[in-house]
């Protein structure tokens, strides 16, 4: 049999090279027992926060609510953007945050030398991320359902697709935020600035439409927007900002669209920071 | 007569003081970008509460609010509860991550023999971080009194007096975090955990009364519930000095105890990670 050549890309090495970054990513994290443990509980003190806040504000009295969603569900309205957050924030800034703690670590040279993929080398590490997520989000939904007997009801393969779709759209924002990353070095505070700004915009606590009109026209602009709604449409059948089939239509565009123009964009970057020799500085 | 190196006075720990924030200033304004996002978050964080309140409550003011704390107008009250516990989460989020960045640049141990206390070598950093939580906050305050017009009554000596006491605690909960990262190295999510657990115990977005009564009994030992209660009173219900003396009291005898328990269980982790010879780890 002929010897398969290390420098040879083949789906079997894009394979394995997924797997080993997955499993340095569960080392990682086995070996910070603490902050493992720690990140299983860290969902409920923030919906507890949440709940509590709005339970002390309202006092029961939901009309304002009910008059612009159609629910009085108040806890799966918070419950479904809070799900929802959870595994956007990993498509925005997973790729992004790894890239920078390849860099701190000063392992990112050497890896982005290795025979893969860019697609490969991009995505490996969010993976894992991911896994983390759907288990916090399955012990939430464990959790709530022992205090306090919610279940998740409502079109869940729906809600399902609306997540895929969502991801793979922010897939785009994501390899853009790691070109940026590469070039600016230090991103944790424009990462930190942009999870307060998205959430405040595409209204991940509320309905967009209490927000100022200027302020609901960038909201409608971008399409994240219109995921945590039908996220709402398909769990909770809240009221639409816009009919759901052509929410659903931005979505799907969304997800064709701008991981293409996201890749361009982390390529042209890392081309400019190889040039400049500044890919091994943080 | 010249001094010893190794002799520690107030003049060499004043030095290090001013070393450690020389260093953390230059490190901040390294990234220039930092600054720029900083200033807005800390109002992005209180206009996310402000819409939260708006789309659940549907007004600026909330009736079941001023039935349980006095005061309808919610604005000013969560507006408060995160000017007081952002000095507390820079605080313990400050000693954190500095004692985990000397880890991972590998100088922590040379700071460790350094002939400084271990109160400068864990809080120095803190200093900066007051002065720069204290310059947002008066920024987002300035914007909200300019466009809510709320009623304060801005005791400046009383609010001096709760924020120093308060700082005591913040002190106190700041070294506890650093034994924690001595011996569990990574502890971010462990650090929300315990911030989350403060934030609702103290009731920095809600009145304690909603909590179940255990654990309402628990708030009554947290040194950060009295400080939130008498800070409220002080701006919203103009109540002088003298009326909080009893509370103030309380704060100084929660903070004084939570200070001596916090350092003797640092000395204690730190006893355990020289002996297993993992203070340099991470």
């Amino acid at each position: 049999m002929r010897p398969v050549s290390l420098s040879k890309r083949s789906f079997r090495s894009e394979a394995r090279v997924v797997v080993a970054g997955v499993v340095a990513d569960l080392k990682h994290m086995r070996a910070y027992m603490l902050n493992f443990v720690g990140s299983l509980f860290v969902p409920l003190t923030f919906l507890a926060t949440f709940y509590l806040t709005v339970s002390a504000l309202t006092g029961g009295d939901l009309s304002k609510f009910h008059e612009i969603t159609g629910s009085y569900d108040i806890f799966a309205y918070m419950l479904v953007g809070y799900i929802f957050t959870s595994y956007v924030d990993d498509a925005l800034f997973a790729i992004g945050e790894n890239l920078k703690g390849m860099m701190v670590y000063g392992v990112f040279e050497s890896i982005s030398m290795v025979p893969i993929s860019r697609i490969t080398f991009l995505v490996m590490n969010t993976l894992s991320t991911y896994i983390w997520t759907t288990i916090y989000t399955s012990m939430i939904l464990v959790s709530v359902w022992l205090l306090f007997g919610f279940v998740l009801r409502g079109n869940l393969p729906l809600a399902a697709l609306v997540i895929v779709l969502s991801v793979v759209a922010l897939y785009g924002f994501g390899f853009f935020y790691a070109g940026f990353a590469i070039q600016l070095k230090e991103t944790f505070k424009l990462s930190s600035t942009i999870r307060f700004m998205v959430p405040i915009i595409c209204g991940y606590s509320y309905s967009i439409v209490i927000l100022p009109a200027q302020i609901q026209t960038i909201s409608r602009i971008i399409p994240l927007t219109y995921s945590v709604d039908m996220m709402r449409f398909s769990i909770l059948a809240t009221i639409p900002l816009i009919p759901t089939h052509l929410e659903l239509l931005i979505l799907a565009l969304s997800a064709l669209v701008f991981p293409y123009l996201g890749y361009r964009t982390y390529l042209k970057l890392e081309a400019r920071a190889r040039k400049e020799g500044a890919l091994g500085r943080y | 007569m010249r001094e010893s190196l190794t002799r520690r006075t107030l003049n060499s720990e004043l030095k290090v003081l001013l070393a450690f924030n020389r260093r953390e200033f230059i490190n901040y304004v390294r990234y220039p970008l930092n600054p720029v996002f900083d200033l807005l978050m800390e109002p992005l964080y209180f206009v996310n509460w402000l819409l939260i309140g708006l789309f659940y409550v549907g007004a600026p003011t909330s009736t079941n609010l001023m039935v349980m704390a006095g005061t309808g107008d919610y604005i000013s009250y969560l507006f408060l509860g995160g000017v007081l516990m952002s000095f507390a989460r820079g605080a313990v989020d400050t000693v954190g991550n500095s004692l985990r960045t000397e880890m991972r640049t590998g100088t922590l141990e040379s700071c460790w023999i350094a002939p400084i206390s271990r109160f400068t070598l864990l809080t120095g950093r803190i200093v900066l971080n007051l002065v720069f939580m204290a310059a947002f906050n008066l920024l987002s305050g300035l914007l909200i009194y300019a466009i809510f017009h709320p009623v304060w009554n801005l005791d400046w000596t009383a609010l001096f007096l709760i924020l120093i006491l308060t700082l005591l605690s913040n002190y106190s909960f700041g070294i506890l975090m650093g034994g924690v990262v001595v011996i569990f190295k990574e502890i971010w999510s462990f650090r929300q955990l315990f911030m989350s657990a403060l934030w609702i115990l103290a009731g920095a977005s809600f009145p304690v009364e909603v909590l179940p009564a255990w654990a309402q009994s628990l708030s009554r030992i947290v040194p950060y519930y009295y400080s939130l209660r008498d800070f409220r009173a002080v701006v919203l219900k103009g109540s002088t000095l003298s009326e909080l003396s009893g509370d103030l009291l309380l704060l100084l005898v929660f903070s004084s105890v939570s200070m001596m328990l916090s350092y003797a269980l640092f000395k204690r982790l730190e006893r355990i990670a020289k002996r297993k010879g993992t203070l340099g780890l991470y």
